[in-house]
C-alpha cells in the first residue's frame, strides 16, 4: 500500500468525519431505528403498503381498463352487487396488500431490515418491476372480466328474469373466462315457486305467454260451444288463427316491455362504441335499477295471481288498481254482504254506523269504557299486537280534534289511520276479552280488509262480514264468540 | 265505460266469472309491464334508483304489494298514476272484449261456410304463430 493509497484511506475517513458525512451517517441510523421511535420508519412502513403500487386512482389502476371494468359490471345485477356496488372496495382488493395477487411485495420496510443506501436503489427498480407485474397482472383480469361481460350481457334477458329472489346471488368473477352458464333460477320457499308461471324464462316470453293466455281465453269463449276439428283446425283455435290474420304477426313478437330496454341496449352499446364510458357506466347503472324494478314486479305479480291473498285476483286487481273495490266486496262469489247489499260491489252498500243497530252486526253486550280490558290483539293501551304484521305495535289512532271521527280524512293517515279504531271499537262494542285464538296472520288480515273497505270509501266496514270473508279458523272462532 | 259495466259485458258475451278472473290477472300483469316500460322513458336516474331500491324486498302482504305497485305507477305517471292505472285495466278488458267480439264472429261464420271466413282462416296456413297460437288454445281449452 502506497504512502499516497493511505493518504487516501486517511482522506477518506476525515471526509466520512466531516459535518456532512456525520449528518449523513446519522439519517442512515435514524433510518435504522425502531419504527416507534422513528418517523422516518413510519413513512417508510406507510409506503410499504401503498406506494409500490402508487396512489389508488383508475388510470393508474387499469389503464383505461376500468371504464370497461365497471361499466360492464352493471349489464348484470347479480353480479354488480359482488363488484360494482362498491367500486372502492373491489379497487381496495386489487391493490390490498393481502390479496395473494403479489404478495411478496407487501412486506413493509422494516427497521429489523437495515436498508443501506444502495440497497434502497435496488429495491426501487424491483418495485418498478412489481409494479410492472401487477399491472400486467390487473390488465389480464380486466380483459378477464370485460369477457365474462360480454357473455353475461348476451344472457342478460334470461338472467334478468329468472331470478326473481330478492337477495341477488354472489356471481364470483372467474379467473379464466368462461362459458356461459344459466344462472340458476332462485326458487322461493312459497307455494307460489311451484309454479312455473312465476319463472318466466325472459321478459319477451312471458309477454307472450300473457299473449297467448290472453287470446286462449277470448278464442275460446269465442268459440262457445263449437266442438271438433273445423276444415282441419280445432275449433277452439280458429278464432285465435283470425285473430292472427287480422293483427299481423307481431301478434306474438312484439311484447311490452321490451322497448325501453332495448332503447337502453342500444344506447349503451353506442355509448361504449364512441367510447363514452361514463355515459355507458351511467346507462348500465339505470339498466340494472330497472331490471330490478321488473324483478320486484314479479313480486307484485304473485299477489296478482292471488297466491300472497288466498284471494282471487279479479279482486287485487280492482283494489289494486281501480280503487273503487276492495279485496272484500270484489270477490267473484261474495259470501253476502249482509241486509239488502249486492254483491256485485260495496258501492251497494249503505254507510251504516255501528249504533245504529242496522249494519247487521249483532251488537251484543256493550261495555263502557271504563270496564273494558282490551284483549292480546287490541289491548286497552290501544297498542296492536299482531306479530309479523306491519300493524304490529302501532297504536290506534284518534282523529284529529275537532274532526269527524267516522271521516277517514280526520285522521292523520287518513283510511291506514282510521281503520284500527274501527277494529278496536267492534271489539270493545262485542266486549271480546280474549282474542288469544287469532294469530299473526289473522290479524293482519282483519287489519288489512278493514282498511281496503275504508279506502274504497266505506267509511264503517261491516265488521262481522269482514270476518266472514277471512274465513280462517281464527276469525270463526271469533265470529262464534260474539254470536255470529 | 267503467269497469262493472265492461265486467258484464265480458259475462254477457260468456266470460264465466273464473275466465273473468284470468283475464284480470292478464290485464294487471300488462299494466304492470306497461308501466315498467314508461317507468324508464319518464324518470330521471336518481327515482328509478329509489323505486329500484324499494322493489327489492319482497311484499309481505297485499297492502306492501299494492303499495309497491303503487309507488311505481307514481314514479311513472306522477300526479296521474291513479288514472292511468284505471285507463290501462279499462283499456286491456275493452280490448279483450272487442277480440273476443270479433273473434266469436269470424268463429261462427267459419263455421257456417263462410267463404270469407273460411279464407281468412286457410291464409294463415303454414303461419307459425297462426300455428303456435292455435296449438296453445286447443292445449289450454
Amino acid at each position: 500500500m502506497s504512502e499516497n493509497d493511505n493518504n487516501n484511506n486517511s482522506n477518506d475517513i476525515e471526509i466520512a468525519q466531516t459535518p456532512e458525512a456525520q449528518a449523513l451517517a446519522e439519517e442512515i441510523k435514524v433510518a435504522n431505528m425502531p419504527s416507534n421511535n422513528n418517523p422516518w420508519a413510519n413513512e417508510s412502513q406507510k409506503q410499504g403498503n401503498e406506494w409500490k403500487y402508487g396512489p389508488r386512482t383508475t388510470s393508474n389502476a387499469f389503464d383505461g381498463g376500468t371504464d370497461e371494468l365497471t361499466s360492464g359490471v352493471y349489464g348484470r345485477g347479480d353480479f354488480s352487487m359482488e363488484i360494482g356496488s362498491d367500486e372502492e372496495g373491489e379497487r381496495e382488493g386489487i391493490f390490498h396488500p393481502n390479496t395473494g395477487v403479489t404478495p411478496e411485495i407487501t412486506t413493509p420496510v422494516t427497521s429489523e431490515t437495515p436498508a443501506p443506501i444502495t440497497k434502497e436503489k435496488k429495491e426501487l427498480t424491483s418495485e418498478e418491476k412489481e409494479l410492472k407485474e401487477l399491472k400486467r397482472i390487473v390488465k389480464e383480469q380486466s380483459i378477464q372480466i370485460q369477457q365474462l361481460i360480454t357473455v353475461i350481457q348476451n344472457n342478460v334477458n334470461i338472467q334478468n328474469n329468472t331470478t326473481i329472489n330478492p337477495t341477488p346471488a354472489v356471481v364470483e368473477p372467474p379467473v379464466n373466462p368462461v362459458e356461459p352458464t344459466p344462472t340458476p333460477i332462485v326458487k322461493e320457499p312459497t307455494p307460489a315457486s311451484t309454479n312455473p308461471e312465476l319463472v318466466p324464462v325472459t321478459a319477451e316470453q312471458a309477454a307472450k305467454e300473457r299473449r297467448l293466455k290472453n287470446l286462449a281465453l277470448v278464442a275460446g269463449i269465442a268459440a262457445g260451444g263449437a266442438t271438433g276439428i273445423l276444415g282441419g283446425i280445432p275449433a277452439a283455435a280458429v278464432g285465435g288463427v283470425c285473430l292472427v290474420g287480422a293483427k299481423g304477426l307481431s301478434m306474438l313478437t312484439g311484447f311490452v316491455g321490451s322497448k325501453a330496454i332495448d332503447k337502453l341496449d342500444t344506447k349503451i352499446t353506442a355509448a361504449r362504441n364512441a367510447g363514452d364510458h361514463v355515459s355507458a357506466y351511467n346507462m348500465e347503472k339505470r339498466k340494472k335499477g330497472w331490471e330490478k324494478v321488473q324483478n320486484g314486479l314479479q313480486y307484485v305479480n304473485k299477489f296478482l295471481l292471488g297466491y300472497g291473498i288466498g284471494l282471487a285476483a279479479s279482486s287485487f286487481v280492482s283494489a289494486a288498481f281501480m280503487g273503487s273495490h276492495g279485496l272484500v266486496w270484489n270477490t267473484p262469489e261474495p259470501t253476502g254482504i249482509g241486509i239488502g247489499a249486492n254483491p256485485t260491489g260495496p258501492s251497494h252498500i249503505e254507510p251504516r254506523t255501528l249504533t245504529d243497530g242496522g249494519n247487521g252486526v249483532d251488537s251484543g253486550p256493550a261495555t263502557s269504557p271504563e270496564t273494558y280490558q282490551g284483549n292480546d290483539f287490541i289491548d286497552k293501551n290501544g297498542v296492536i299486537h299482531a306479530n309479523g304484521s306491519p300493524w304490529d305495535s302501532t297504536q290506534v289512532a284518534q282523529p284529529v280534534d275537532g274532526m269527524n271521527p267516522t271521516d277517514p280524512n280526520s285522521y292523520v293517515q287518513g283510511p291506514w289511520g282510521k281503520t284500527p279504531s274501527v277494529v278496536e271499537n267492534f271489539l270493545r262494542q262485542h266486549n271480546v276479552t280474549d282474542t288469544s285464538y287469532l294469530n299473526g296472520y289473522d290479524r293482519d288480515r282483519i287489519l288489512d280488509e278493514t282498511w281496503l273497505a275504508i279506502k274504497d270509501g266505506n267509511t264503517n266496514p261491516d265488521m262481522v262480514e269482514i270476518l266472514k270473508h277471512v274465513g280462517t279458523e281464527g276469525t270463526t272462532k271469533l265470529l262464534t264468540a260474539i254470536g255470529q | 265505460m267503467d269497469l262493472e259495466q265492461i265486467k258484464s259485458e265480458l259475462r254477457a258475451i260468456g266470460f264465466t266469472e273464473d275466465k273473468l278472473n284470468q283475464l284480470m290477472e292478464l290485464a294487471a300483469q300488462e299494466a304492470l309491464a306497461i308501466a315498467l316500460e314508461d317507468l324508464e322513458t319518464n324518470t330521471d336516474d336518481a327515482t328509478m334508483e329509489e323505486v329500484a331500491n324499494a322493489m327489492q324486498t319482497q311484499p309481505v302482504d297485499a297492502n306492501d304489494a299494492i303499495k309497491k305497485l303503487e309507488l311505481v305507477f307514481e314514479k311513472a305517471y306522477g300526479a296521474n298514476a291513479q288514472s292511468k292505472k284505471r285507463e290501462l285495466i279499462l283499456s286491456y278488458l275493452k280490448q279483450s272484449l272487442e277480440d273476443t267480439k270479433s273473434i266469436k264472429d269470424i268463429a261462427s261464420r267459419y263455421q257456417a261456410g263462410d267463404p270469407t271466413a273460411v279464407a281468412a282462416v286457410k291464409a294463415q296456413e303454414g303461419n307459425p304463430d297462426a300455428e303456435e297460437i292455435g296449438q296453445y288454445v286447443q292445449q289450454h281449452q
